[in-house]
């Protein structure tokens, strides 16, 4: 949410009229200028942009930096296009405009939209972005339309001479199907800005286009990065899962007959509350573990003491039970890994009905320990479908 | 805006100005306070103006400059295309004045000088959407000689007769003269300017 004045400078001039975007080069520069002006407003509300045209008879200011939204998309309307870009002369104004912006405490940002052919020299760019960067104005390049030999380096040079600490980008947009608009959304142009202004811009875009998203799992980053996020993690967790299952497939054939039969109805769940699952089962696992263990030695409240002194008991009985509990023991570090072997182990139901057995005090028969053992098979169950619904994937 | 079409019915071309003394004190005090003491890292010629707008009424050819306020004004030292008038500055300043004084609309606009600029001629492009017919007055704010510190300009347009370059636009002076009415009849002694 920084502070900003924006200028953004419009290329007007005759290459506007082609048609390569749909449904014209100045159509989709009116969209993707309406679009940044909403997402700067919405960031934060302080902020300031104006427009200017860098074509028709020379550069015009159309409005000097306001947050007034309404006014600002007014002067897009009934724009019109004709002559000649000067990218120079409409930098550099712009830079002259920002220098009398209201509130000092905003930062200088330039974005300009480069359609046309350029016809300056690199190196008198490159005077005006040291310039630019000597008065500390930010600047951000939108490449689209006419595409010229040497256009993109002398734009490179520009955004190398102005650059500072990344603040300045460049974004070349080649002629598509998708809009510009949807383009420069994922760009750093809006995702500079923070959430706010991203989202405001991915939720008009979404509603604009509302066809194929270039994103996984249909979920816009911008959007909602935290839930991207937490569903990237669960592939990533799954994929581990499915290699440690891999290893442990013969033993666990045989429980896997019994997991079919309570599969169908956990398996839909799981798959729409995998990414909440993922944070709390690791917790679930352990903590269910720990209560089976203080279950069976009649001790209220487990204690990681006394369960460590299960363990080294159990070690003695059962290698591939003291293996489990290990893993089990594991904090935070390994919690992909853990979760997978636990699940492995209280998945068992052959394995745990033996462990729980050999464990003293502890009655198989107790309506407890039963109630226990029902609803943990229910989770890693699903798991388990999972490991086979992979499997024949992966064979084929 | 009626103001506008009713100088269009009687617009003739303009004969004289008259600038009110307070115009004139605003504008020095404006230079004073903003543009005098810029270092002069460039030529004496080129020092920092201050540049704004005019307010008045015009009858029958004569201009009559009642009032003026400055607009940020910007331009690049070395290269004079380059330049930026904050024309919504003077558009909420103008429908403010507008509100305690009817009478007054724009006329033109005056820069410090103290000579013409090339990017003048621009600068007044920009106000003919203001007003059909704008004058430019530079206000000497140091003169070395006597005499008024007004000079007054309206644009004018040449067309070549065999139509084949594009029409150039050309200053005209027009005469000036400081006027007052009674209450504004404050001494105005020039060489303590």
């Amino acid at each position: 949410m920084v502070l900003e004045a924006t200028m953004i400078c419009v290329d007007n001039s005759e290459w506007m009229r082609n048609g390569d975007y749909s449904p014209s080069r100045f159509q989709v520069q009116a969209d993707a200028v309406s679009l940044v002006c909403g997402a700067k407003t919405q960031s934060n509300p302080e902020n300031t942009v104006g427009i200017l045209t860098m074509a028709g008879k020379g550069v015009r200011v159309l409005a000097t930096p306001t947050s007034d939204l309404g006014k600002i998309l007014s002067c897009m309307h009934g724009l019109e296009m004709g002559g000649e870009m000067n990218l120079a002369a409409g930098i550099l104004i712009a830079q002259l405009a920002l220098k009398h912006r209201q509130n000092k405490n905003q930062q200088q940002r330039i974005i300009v939209f480069a359609g046309s052919p350029i016809k300056h020299e690199k190196k008198a760019l490159e005077i005006i972005g040291k310039k630019l960067k000597k008065n500390s104005v930010a600047l951000d390049i939108v490449d689209f339309g006419e595409e010229e030999d040497g256009k993109p380096e002398k734009l490179e040079a520009l955004l190398a001479s102005v650059n500072n600490n990344d603040a300045s980008h460049i974004v070349h947009v080649p002629p598509s199907q998708n809009a510009l608009s949807d383009v420069l959304i994922s760009t750093p142009v809006f995702t500079g800005d923070g959430e706010g202004g991203s989202g405001f811009a991915a939720t008009t875009a979404a509603a604009a286009a509302g066809g194929v998203s270039d994103f996984d799992f249909g979920v816009d980053p911008n959007i909602d990065p935290e839930l991207a996020l937490a569903l990237r993690v669960s592939m990533e967790e799954e994929r581990a899962r499915q290699e440690a299952a891999a290893k442990k497939a013969a033993e666990e054939a045989s429980s896997q007959e019994k997991g079919e039969d309570a599969q169908p109805q956990s398996d839909s769940q799981n798959a729409t509350s995998t990414a909440t699952e993922k944070v709390s089962d690791p917790m679930d696992e352990d903590d269910l573990l720990k209560e089976a263990l203080a279950l069976s030695m009649n001790i209220p409240g487990s204690d990681s003491s006394a369960g460590d002194a299960q363990m080294s008991e159990a070690s003695n009985d059962d290698q591939e039970l003291a293996l489990a509990l290990q893993m089990s023991m594991q904090d935070g570090s390994k919690e992909s890994s853990a979760p997978s072997d636990v699940s492995k182990v209280l998945g068992d139901q052959s394995f745990m009905s033996s462990i729980i057995s050999s464990l003293p005090g502890v009655d198989p028969n107790d309506p407890n320990v039963k109630n226990l053992l029902a609803s943990l098979p229910g989770q890693s169950e699903s798991q388990q479908k999972k490991d086979e619904d992979e499997k024949p994937k992966d064979e084929k | 805006m009626d103001v506008i079409k009713t100088q269009q019915i009687s617009s003739r071309p303009i004969e004289k100005v008259i600038v009110h003394p307070l115009v004139l004190l605003s504008i020095v005090d404006n230079y004073n306070r903003d543009a005098k003491d810029t270092r002069k890292r460039v030529a004496k010629d080129t020092r920092k103006r201050v540049v704004g707008v005019l307010l008045g009424t015009s009858f029958k050819g004569t201009v009559d400059v009642t009032n003026s306020y400055a607009v940020p004004f910007e331009e690049d030292e070395k290269d004079s295309s380059i330049w930026f008038l904050d024309h919504n500055y003077h558009e909420s300043m103008f429908s403010m004045f507008k509100r305690i004084n009817a009478k007054e609309h724009v006329v033109g606009w005056y820069s410090t000088g103290p000579k013409l600029r090339e990017n003048d001629l621009d600068i007044h492009r920009l106000f003919h959407n203001y007003v059909p017919n704008p004058i430019m007055v530079i206000i000497d704010v140091q003169p070395k000689e006597l005499g008024i510190p007004t000079k007054a300009y309206y644009d004018v347009e040449e067309f070549k007769e065999n139509g084949t370059q594009k029409s150039q636009k050309f200053f005209v002076h027009v005469p000036s003269e400081i006027a007052a009415h009674e209450v504004e009849e404050i001494r105005m002694p020039f060489d303590e300017i």
